[in-house]
């Protein structure tokens, strides 16, 4: 009696079982997704990711020249292709300086030498805003702060551009 | 600066400093030949581009306006539009520039009281070819020069 109690799955045990299971499997299906989002960051593939080639660095001169290059930008509707110009130079010390065209003062596009009278400048042409060659803004001038810069790379003799930053210290 | 909530917001913190609207003038008619209405779409599609690059590079001293829509234009028409930009100008706007490719603005010029910024533009093309794009960027880089010299003027 007692040896056929044994091979036989009572009700209560094949429940648990059952239970067990299928409640082990939908934890399981809850649970992963979860832990995929938690180490995320991890999982990424390192490096590369928003920056974009630009032009040959042997093309850089140390006068400031303006390229543009296009970023793929996503806001909450459309997923877009977006125009942006670097205006860009070899300093001195012979590194590279990538200056956003923004305007701080309100946004219009500066342009390198953009007046005939203020040589050596960028130019506004909006409100007359000016900025010396390092993008440094001129005092008494509309601008309250430098022209953004361009985090760059160089890879494979081509200069590639990220995100244009504020100036940490003018 | 566009006609948004953000662009609208700069622009009251800094109104001194935008002394200019731009109006795109655009037809919309279905009294016209099938060709015609295809060709006044396309038009738009165009001058809306410049319409933005020319935004983009004067941010901060022109209000880009959403497009004045008008179906045929007849004295009572530029009565309208005159009456529309009137109001702008009692705000401080220096300069009311309209945008159009439609002839029948440039006929009417002198009756306007803003200035026209009248361009030619093709009737047909692919707004995505390479030649409609070089085109479309000389338009705008002397369209550019020509605001300037009002400004400076």
């Amino acid at each position: 009696m007692s040896e056929d109690k044994k091979k036989q799955v009572s009700r209560r045990q094949f429940l648990n079982y059952t239970l067990t299971g299928v409640g082990g499997f939908m934890a399981a299906g809850m649970l992963s997704p979860m832990l995929r989002f938690a180490i995320d960051p991890v999982l990424k593939a390192q490096g590369g990711g928003d920056f974009v080639a630009v032009v040959e660095v042997d093309k850089i001169t140390t006068e400031p020249q303006r390229f543009d290059f296009t970023i793929e930008q996503v806001d909450a509707w459309y997923e877009s292709e977006v125009t942006k110009s670097a205006w860009v130079f070899k300093q001195e010390d012979g590194s590279i300086l990538a200056l956003s065209p923004i305007c701080t003062h309100l946004g219009c596009v500066v342009s390198w030498e953009g007046s005939e009278n203020h040589p050596e400048r960028f130019y506004c042409p909006c409100h007359d805003g000016l900025y010396y060659k390092d993008g440094v803004n001129v005092p008494n001038t509309p601008p309250t702060e430098p022209l953004h810069v361009y985090d760059y790379k160089i890879q494979d003799g081509m200069l590639y551009l990220g995100k244009a930053k504020p100036r940490e210290e003018a | 600066m566009k006609w948004t909530r953000q662009d609208l917001k700069s622009y009251i913190q800094a109104k001194a400093y935008v002394d200019t609207v731009l109006v795109p003038l655009i037809p919309v008619s279905f009294e016209k030949m099938d060709e015609d209405m295809i060709a006044i779409a396309f038009q738009k599609e165009v001058l809306d581009i410049m319409v933005l690059e020319l935004e983009k590079e004067f941010k901060g001293r022109i209000l880009a306006l959403p497009p004045y829509i008008y179906e045929s234009i007849d004295q009572d028409e530029v009565r309208r539009l005159n009456r529309f930009t009137e109001k702008m100008d009692k705000l401080p706007f220096r300069h009311i520039f309209y945008i159009s490719f439609d002839q029948g603005w440039k006929v009417k010029e002198k009756d306007l009281d803003g200035t026209l910024i009248w361009i030619p533009v093709a009737k047909d093309g692919d707004i995505h070819a390479k030649v409609t794009q070089n085109m479309v960027k000389d338009h705008i880089q002397q369209i550019r020069d020509l605001i300037k010299n009002y400004w400076n003027s």
